[in-house]
């Protein structure tokens, strides 16, 4: 059996990975939300762009926000007294992550399972099965093949109705203690022991 | 940012991923029958580590809040099977393509396929507020 690294490697690595995406990116690490976005590539370009142009021109943004503020609220207020201060607003959220660069992203994870191949062996082995384990339970022939296609189904319409997986929810919401998160991981982690089990009681 | 800033995490991510033996079908399961608790300690080292990053960096940067919604649940229970049968997290899959596990494509195509799907039934069906624009 592969030499896996102790718990503690990936302790460690994992939070660090997290904390380094929020420094650079301004934003939460969280893989299924990149899955999202290329399901909807037009329209996460279009929002990009969007957001850019409202960035770069703030005084435009700022006049925009007046004159919404003195067509909602009328005479009912005296608009030329109101000014915004940048200092009193509150922080803003981070802009969203550019979509070829969370591709990019994607891509090297393919290739940091590469890597991870040539630090604990001889590198990638090209194989028409996920182990032996994995055939001891489903075979190798089309039943097996159609069970992960189902099983991803199940993966990425899962992750996206609860609004993240294992990297989102698990530790970017849990560490944080928000209820969805720790709702969401107590779920997906409860049915995976309840399924696994199930699963290993139908091969013994 | 550096353009180069999200492919290295890419890099960093799946690389630990494969070194911890996340992407290890046999080794999910163990760590789910609790045959072997080694991958959970990851798990809870990990959030136990990152809650301290985020306790200190709670005032400077706004993170968005996770509420619980309508999806919450059964999103999670649904994750759960899928994660069970293929062993994989939406990382994982990439991460095992890259490992040389042909297989890997097809549980990749199956959660591109159900994040898309989940996209038109939420539109069509469900009403909920996710509590944010997905963004």
């Amino acid at each position: 059996m592969t030499a896996y690294l102790p718990w503690w490697f990936g302790a460690t690595a994992l939070a660090l990975i997290g904390a380094t995406h929020l420094w650079f990116t301004g934003r939460l690490l969280g893989v299924s939300g990149m899955f999202r976005r290329l399901t909807s590539i037009r329209q996460e370009l279009q929002a990009e762009k969007l957001e850019r142009a409202l960035l770069a021109d703030q005084a435009a943004t700022e006049a925009a926000m007046l004159e919404a503020t003195r067509e909602m609220f009328g005479d009912a207020c005296d608009t030329a007294a109101i000014h915004v201060s940048p200092e009193a607003s509150p922080p803003q959220p981070a802009p969203m992550v550019p979509l070829f660069a969370q591709l990019g992203f994607l891509l090297m994870l393919g290739a940091g399972g590469a890597l991870g191949t040539f630090l604990l062996g001889a590198g990638p082995t090209l194989q028409a099965s996920l182990g032996q384990d994995f055939s001891a339970h489903f075979g190798t022939s089309w039943g097996g093949r159609l069970l992960l296609v189902g099983g991803g189904v199940l993966v990425g319409f899962g992750t996206r109705m609860a609004g993240g997986c294992t990297s989102g929810h698990g530790l970017s919401g849990c560490s944080r203690l928000q209820p969805g998160s720790l709702l969401a991981t107590a779920c997906f982690f409860g049915t995976g022991v309840v399924v696994s089990f199930a699963l290993a009681a139908l091969v013994s | 940012m550096s353009p180069w800033m999200l492919p290295l995490l890419g890099l960093a991510l799946g690389t630990t991923l494969s070194l911890i033996g996340f992407s290890d079908w046999e080794q999910v399961h163990r760590m789910l029958t609790f045959r072997d608790l080694r991958l959970l300690w990851v798990f809870v080292g990990a959030v136990g580590a990152s809650a301290l990053v985020f306790a200190a960096v709670r005032r400077k940067v706004v993170l968005p809040e996770r509420r619980v919604h309508p999806g919450t649940v059964p999103g999670g229970v649904v994750f759960g099977v899928g994660w069970a049968v293929t062993g994989a997290c939406p990382a994982v899959a990439a991460v095992q393509l890259g490992e040389g596990k042909l297989f890997a494509l097809y549980t990749l195509s199956g959660i591109l396929l159900g994040t898309w799907l989940y996209g038109k039934v939420h539109a069509r069906l469900f009403r909920w507020d996710v509590g944010s624009c997905e963004r």
